[in-house]
């Protein structure tokens, strides 16, 4: 699991990077729907991270905006 | 950091929640305005219930800021038509590391133990004329033996047509602590970084990275738990005894986490399962130096069953190894000792299914007005035998 990750990580660097991904405002459709949301229902995912932050060993990366953690 | 009293209100919240709900009101109305009631009920096995309230609203000032105010409420084994408000253990210090009674699940006495935690979050966003966006949050969260503030700063820039974005943050958990097992207060404190990208790799898929560290110094436990030593067993462990000592944990923490996410929109596919849906797949790995490391899996899945409703399943699995100083048992002589399942070694499952149902924009109908509605059900195990019931019920309103 630890290899995959650091391949997907890799790969994604690559393509950060690269700079060649140029999608035009008007090629956006797709991504503005509210599915393609890393972060859309944040109500949802802040209760979410919060009942799974008091229940396991780790916390974080889950991204700083939004508020604090206010965890147990 | 002095000790803060239990109950204490904070004047700046409460001023800046007030300024932002006013706000609310007097601004003329944007696209981005919106509001959410939502209901949870968590159900665990030990028969724990903990009752939620989330009730959010997001309003544009002009085009450039908005303001972002949320309540949530928890009410953990509530008396619900009881007469005499639940006895003694109501009032008594907290057996149950409320945040969702999540903790007590595995404590003894967990279950008949009450409270209620309230946390309120008020924020602005402002864009500034398209060089970089600002994030400023402020969370208060209360319950009987916790209280923690935190203020955030988020900075967000667009780079490469808005192709990529770099976020980076920090917040500051200012937390105090008063556990039944404390005789007192203690404090802890955590600073947070986060930084990340976000890169659209197509037009139908985007990528995110993102480093988070944690450094906390303090009180590192609830002060809710008793160690049980030689073999004796937990469920005795009720008061402090010689068999029963206080949890004693190191007084700093460090955590690193690495998040990758991926999110790629099937326009068409073979069969009607890709028609109009989209695969999410978050991973992330943790370490800590209490030796915890932890990896975590998520894929979601997305489907437009009509043009309105939207289906979504998901499957998270969760894996980590123990603490440095977990044992099976101690004897007392130990420098650390924990009592807590939070930092043993397990792995966890959390599946559910979720439908979203998206009312269409009426233009001629302006003003307050049901946007969508919302249900889902999820269930969680533990290899530690903890297992859970998530329902929720949510409206979304634009305005």
């Amino acid at each position: 699991m630890k290899a995959i990750f650091w391949v997907c990580l890799l790969a994604v660097a690559a393509g950060v990077f690269s700079g060649c991904a140029r999608v035009k405002p008007w090629e956006r459709e797709y991504l503005a729907d509210p599915i393609m949301q890393f972060d859309y229902n944040k109500e949802e995912k802040a209760v979410r991270e919060h009942f799974l932050g008091t229940r396991e060993g780790s916390a974080g990366s889950f991204g700083v905006s939004g508020g604090g953690c206010g965890c147990n | 950091m002095a000790a803060i009293r239990r109950g204490d209100r904070n004047p700046v919240l409460a001023v800046l929640a007030v300024f932002v709900l006013m706000a609310l009101f007097i601004s003329p109305a944007y696209a981005e305005d919106y509001a959410v009631a939502q209901t949870y009920w968590h159900g665990f096995n030990n028969g724990i219930d903990v009752y939620s309230g989330v009730f959010a609203l997001n309003k544009d000032f002009s085009l450039n800021t908005s303001s972002y105010v949320k309540y949530t409420v928890d009410l953990i084994n509530p008396s619900f038509g009881e007469g005499g408000g639940g006895g003694g253990d109501s009032l008594a210090k907290g057996k149950v590391a409320a945040v969702s009674g999540a903790s007590s699940a595995v404590t003894a006495g967990g279950s008949g133990s009450k409270d209620t935690r309230h946390d309120i979050t008020a924020g602005i966003t402002h864009n500034f004329d398209n060089i970089m966006g600002v994030e400023a949050y402020y969370d208060f969260s209360s319950e009987k033996d916790y209280t923690s503030r935190t203020p955030t700063v988020t900075l967000k820039k667009d780079l490469f047509d808005k192709n990529t974005t770099f976020t980076a943050g920090y917040s500051r958990n200012m937390d105090s602590i008063s556990g039944q097992f404390i005789g007192g207060t203690r404090t802890r404190n955590t600073n947070n970084y986060f930084v990340g990208v976000t890169q659209v790799l197509s037009p139908v898929t985007v990528a995110q990275l993102g480093y988070s560290r944690n450094e906390s110094k303090g009180y590192e436990s609830e002060g809710i738990r008793l160690v049980p030593l030689n073999s004796t067993a937990a469920s005795a462990c009720t008061a402090k005894s010689a068999a029963c000592v206080d949890e004693a944990f190191p007084s700093k923490r460090s955590r690193n986490a690495y998040l990758f996410g991926i999110n790629h929109y099937f326009k068409d596919g073979p069969t009607a399962v890709f028609d109009r849906s989209s695969f999410k797949l978050t991973m992330r790995y943790y370490k800590d130096n209490w030796d915890i490391k932890s990896y975590m899996a998520e894929v979601e899945y997305y489907k437009y069953l009509t043009e309105q409703t939207v289906l979504r399943l998901d499957y998270r699995f969760y894996d980590q190894t123990k603490a440095y100083f977990v044992k099976n048992t101690y004897t007392g002589a130990e420098e650390f000792k924990s009592a807590s399942k939070q930092l043993e070694k397990f792995n966890s499952h959390l599946a559910g299914v979720k439908l979203t149902h998206n009312f269409r924009n009426d233009d001629n109908y302006p003003g307050f007005r049901l946007a969508a509605v919302e249900g889902k059900y999820e269930y969680y195990t533990e290899s530690i035998k903890v297992a859970a019931h998530v329902l929720m019920a949510g409206l979304r309103f634009n305005f």
